[in-house]
């Protein structure tokens, strides 16, 4: 009878990225128990592979039309989800931030931040970096709004990306000049936990917007279906927002 | 037999905003949708070429100047912060904690051979001056 759903052909790479996780859990500890971290190379590489394999797959999927509205619809409440489960790992982090610098412990001198320690000054590189990402949101909405008037956003996208880059590029150059380490107790500790996570987020979200930029260039995307770029856009957002977090609290207020 | 020709501007449909979107994904394509199928595949072309020329003025005219400040900002922060001499470091007991080592050796990952201190050496290297 008809319906609306897609019903998908069978497929092992929902096993194959199971396999792939547990072998990437597993490599890390062992690299961090024995120092051996060629397993965890091999591993990310498969799981890359096994991830580029999917998105063909779907991609391929959507280009044969089997993405109706409705389809659509499913992939947005999806993509909501997986970002609000990000925010969760995000809300742990934050959660055991704000733990240890409301209360300083006695060892720390019972200020927050801790003596000892020379912050980086806020308003130096970091408002830079907070600058960088909100202009990258600016152009990628302008990059949205030209798609969807029907117009080409190559220049737009490649601006959004290039500011992507030199977020990352500039947080490494921070990351070697800091006077502090991750072992420094647990504000270097949580300071280099958050914006580890942040800087990977930000990596993946550009890589996404570049193999959105690809998939533009491919003519894949119309006016009116183009939820992959809408999806990378939405998670641009979200990491943009972390940052701004990031910045008020762990650089400014600490 | 010019008012024969179809309207090339088309008035939003009983709605407060112009959208592309669908009035629901349901299970069947809406009603309203078919009878309007091409002010809902059309019309949200118009105002979106207006959106996209504002978000194109506001990054030239706003975000440009505002990164070369933030640039200028980091630069002279940074100028300020290498013309003082590094602080006097204090070990406390809380900084460079080695519950356990790294599985790479003593340092940390971004070891800075002149602004992280190694405790029991000391500084490594000396800050270059321009």
């Amino acid at each position: 009878m008809f319906h609306n759903f897609h019903i998908l052909s069978l497929s092992t790479f929902p096993y194959l990225v199971f396999m792939g996780s547990f072998g990437l859990t597993t490599s890390i500890v062992v690299f961090f128990k024995y120092g051996f971290w060629y397993f965890f190379i091999l591993n990310l590489l498969i799981l890359i592979f096994i991830s580029f394999c999917w998105s063909k797959d779907i991609v391929m999927e959507g280009l044969s039309g089997y993405h109706n509205f409705f389809v659509m619809d499913g992939f947005k409440f999806g993509v909501v989800l997986f970002i609000f489960s990000e925010l969760m790992f995000f809300f742990g982090i934050f959660w055991t931030f704000f733990d240890a610098a409301l209360v300083p412990v006695h060892e720390l001198g019972q200020t927050w931040s801790p003596m000892g320690l020379v912050l980086v000054n806020p308003f130096g590189v970091p408002l830079l970096n907070t600058i960088i990402l909100l202009s990258s949101g600016v152009t990628v909405t302008w990059a949205h709004y030209s798609l969807l008037s029907n117009k080409d956003c190559f220049f737009s996208m490649f601006l959004t990306i290039f500011l992507a880059i030199l977020f990352t590029g500039i947080q490494g150059m921070e990351y070697v000049e800091a006077s502090f380490t991750i072992s420094d107790g647990v504000f270097g500790s949580i300071f280099y936990l958050a914006t580890g996570f942040h800087g990977v987020h930000v990596l993946f979200g550009g890589l996404f917007l570049f193999f959105n930029l690809i998939r533009l260039l491919k003519s894949h995307f119309n006016y009116n279906h183009h939820l992959g770029l809408e999806f990378a856009i939405l998670y641009w957002h979200f990491v943009d927002v972390v940052w701004l977090f990031l910045f008020v609290f762990v650089y400014w207020w600490s | 037999m010019a008012s024969m020709l179809p309207r090339l501007v088309l008035r939003p449909v009983q709605r407060t905003a112009v959208q592309t979107s669908r009035n629901s994904s349901g299970s069947f394509y809406g009603q309203h949708e078919f009878d309007n199928f091409k002010s809902t595949l059309a019309g949200g072309l118009k105002p979106a070429e207006a959106t996209t020329n504002t978000w194109k003025k506001i990054f030239f005219i706003s975000s440009i100047p505002c990164l070369l400040l933030a640039v200028y900002a980091a630069k002279s922060d940074h100028d300020k912060h290498h013309s003082k001499p590094r602080p006097e470091f204090v070990e406390y007991e809380y900084l460079n904690v080695r519950n356990k080592p790294f599985p790479w050796g003593n340092k940390s990952l971004f070891h800075n051979p002149t602004e992280n201190y190694v405790p029991g050496v000391g500084y490594e290297k000396e800050r270059e001056h321009h």
